[in-house]
């Protein structure tokens, strides 16, 4: 009986998929593969945290951020400066960029949550090149271009995460967790809520959803795991400079969460790692790179992850600029 | 016994004065319909009942609980839903997720217990589910519960919308022209199974263009005019007064 219940389990395409990737991040950092290799997958685990942060705003609840990489930004310079100034433990760095990039979440949240979606993604795009440019010119603060150096490795029970394939543990670790409370969130009363506000914000105040509240703790989270994210990648390259935080990362990040299904966790969690190795991959094509990497997102899009319909109904709620509830109606 | 009593509704949008001066009241366990020509100011009057237009004046007394100045949001909390005369389902979600929504205000489960699943929350969502196949059984659509809503056809979709409003255990119902585009065939399904909902004991507001169906149904009818309240009584009575015959016919209006 026993064989049976998994074996209709495996028969689902997700949870297959979703078994074939925990055991890869088990086995994959025993393989002794290159620090080249590893970088490239701990980068992909990054991005894959970025854009499940982002598919709760966006995809789940249909509120286009063009601005995600500001939390991120935000993130790995609270904790690179924390650690670097006053030497505080790199956890304690951790845990305080999840919550500045909470804050600045509600900090943009509050104000436009409550406009219709165009201005949210002008807003937030312009959010964040505000929060580029205090990255590059506070210089008394951030050092400006010249970015901060030598920012400390984490380390935990007395055991600093030296090597690549360690930290792909513990990214990995934290990313694993991500998906599972995205997971529960999605498939709970708060995901229900999220979905029906993205489908139809009328019918949904009708129905006694709070829509400003639920969006802005949509955001809150969202914001907050981002900026985690921005830590880990602080600390992992030791180095951090604003070129890292443009828009074009947000495009990335956004475009991960459309190509892998708004709204689909394990889709931007492969979309993500299929953005990131790709492009690797295919240094060796040389002149053939773009038309493979071209290729392949057809691919993706023909293999019917990616929505084409939500994806234009997101692209709809980005230009939509009317004020009023009424108007909306 | 009154479970709404509305008194001197009035509102205006810019220069023009949608509702004026409208009172109604509504008995526990009937169907009150509201009717009038195209534009006549219904809709707007269900708006201000569900909290989506504040009334310039006027008091809307439900349950012996003032309701002017509340949030939207808040109404269904009280035992007030509504349907929408254009269908406004959740197109992405499935059949009986659009249903669970209408049960979201009796969900107690916070954030956390969403994030963490905890046991509560899925022992709350199973019962939750169970109650909404108990709520499809009846209309059928039991064996279509996860697939896509659009999917349905248009008069299951109006039915479907009715059925998320019953999920929440309304006191009061409201359905704006729950009959508009069905077929005649559509149409009969819908006033039985309007009919098997007072048999139930629920209390229905009902906006319909559909004289026929409203006379067969209805306990008492309003009629409105240009935002003015032109007619009340029985449906017999009503369907020989002479205002309404004249708001109906006499301008060639009737639908
Ligand atoms: N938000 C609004 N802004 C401006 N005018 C409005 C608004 N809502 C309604 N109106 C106007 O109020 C009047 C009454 O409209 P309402 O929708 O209530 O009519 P109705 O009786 O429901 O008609 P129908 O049978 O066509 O649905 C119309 O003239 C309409 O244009
Ligand atoms: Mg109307």
């Amino acid at each position: 009986m026993k064989t049976d219940r998994i074996k209709s389990y495996l028969k689902n395409r997700r949870n297959l998929t979703q078994i074939i990737i925990l055991a890869f991040c088990i086995v994959f950092p025993f393989c002794n593969a290159s620090q080249y290799v590893y970088r490239i997958a701990v980068s992909s685990v990054l991005y894959a945290i970025l854009a499940m942060s982002l598919n709760l705003i966006s995809g789940v609840c249909g509120q286009i951020s063009l601005g995600h990489i500001a939390y991120y930004g935000i993130g790995a310079y609270t904790s690179a400066l924390l650690t670097v100034n006053f030497g505080i433990p790199v956890w304690i760095g951790f845990i305080a960029a999840f919550l500045m990039a909470m804050v600045f979440g509600l900090f943009i949240a509050i104000p436009t949550l409550k406009l219709s979606g165009g201005y949210l993604s002008i807003l937030t795009l312009s959010f964040a090149e505000v929060i580029r440019l205090i990255l590059l010119n506070w210089t008394d603060v951030t050092r400006g271009a010249m970015g901060i150096l030598n920012i400390p490795l984490p380390s935990f029970f007395g055991f600093e995460l030296r090597s690549s394939n360690s930290y792909f543990i513990m990214v990995a670790l934290v990313a694993i967790i991500i998906y599972i409370a995205m997971s529960n969130l999605i498939n709970s009363k708060f995901g229900r809520n999220l979905k029906a506000i993205r489908d139809d914000e009328l019918s949904s105040e009708a129905m006694g959803i709070n829509i400003y509240r639920t969006k802005v703790i949509a955001f809150f989270v969202s914001a907050g795991i981002a900026g985690l994210a921005g830590a880990f990648y602080a600390h992992y390259m030791r180095f951090i400079d604003p070129t890292s935080f443009i828009s074009d990362e947000s495009t990335v990040i956004l475009s991960m969460v459309v190509l892998g299904g708004m709204g689909n966790m394990l889709g931007s969690v492969l979309a993500a790692v299929i953005l990131t190795v790709l492009p690797e991959v295919l240094r060796s094509f040389s002149d053939y790179r773009m038309l493979v990497y071209g290729a392949v997102l057809v691919v993706m899009m023909l293999a019917k992850v990616t929505d084409w319909k939500s994806m234009k109904r997101a692209l709809s709620k980005m230009l939509d600029f009317r004020l009023s509830k009424e108007e909306r109606a | 016994m009154k479970i709404l009593d509305v008194s001197n509704l009035s509102i205006s949008f810019g220069g023009l004065k949608a509702v004026s001066d409208v009172s109604f009241s509504v008995e526990k366990g009937s169907i009150t319909s509201l009717i009038g020509p195209n534009g006549a100011g219904k809709t707007t009057i269900f708006n201000m009942l569900t909290g989506f237009y504040t009334p310039d004046e006027g008091s809307i007394i439900f349950d012996g609980e003032s309701m002017v100045g509340k949030k939207s949001y808040e109404f269904i909390e009280y035992g007030m839903a509504r349907t929408f005369q254009n269908i406004r389902l959740y197109s992405q979600m499935s059949v009986i997720e659009n249903v669970l929504i209408g049960y979201q205000c009796r969900m107690d489960t916070g954030f956390f217990s969403c994030l963490f699943n905890t046991r509560r929350k899925r022992e709350i969502e199973k019962a939750a589910r169970a109650k909404a196949l108990e709520l499809l059984k009846p209309i059928g659509l039991e064996k279509m519960a996860d697939e896509r809503c659009t999917s349905l056809p248009y008069g299951k979709q109006k039915i479907l919308e009715i059925a998320r409003a019953l999920m929440s255990d309304p006191k009061l119902l409201f359905l704006d022209e729950p009959a508009a585009g069905l077929n005649p065939q559509e149409s009969e399904e819908l006033s039985n199974f309007i009919r098997s909902l007072v048999d139930q004991g629920f209390t229905i507001v009902l906006i319909e263009h559909d004289l026929k169906l409203v006379m067969n149904i209805s306990d008492y009818v309003y009629v409105v005019d240009h935002g003015v309240k032109i007619a009340e009584g029985l449906p017999a009575d009503v369907q020989k007064n002479e205002a309404v015959i004249t708001a109906y016919i006499g301008r060639g209006r009737t639908k």
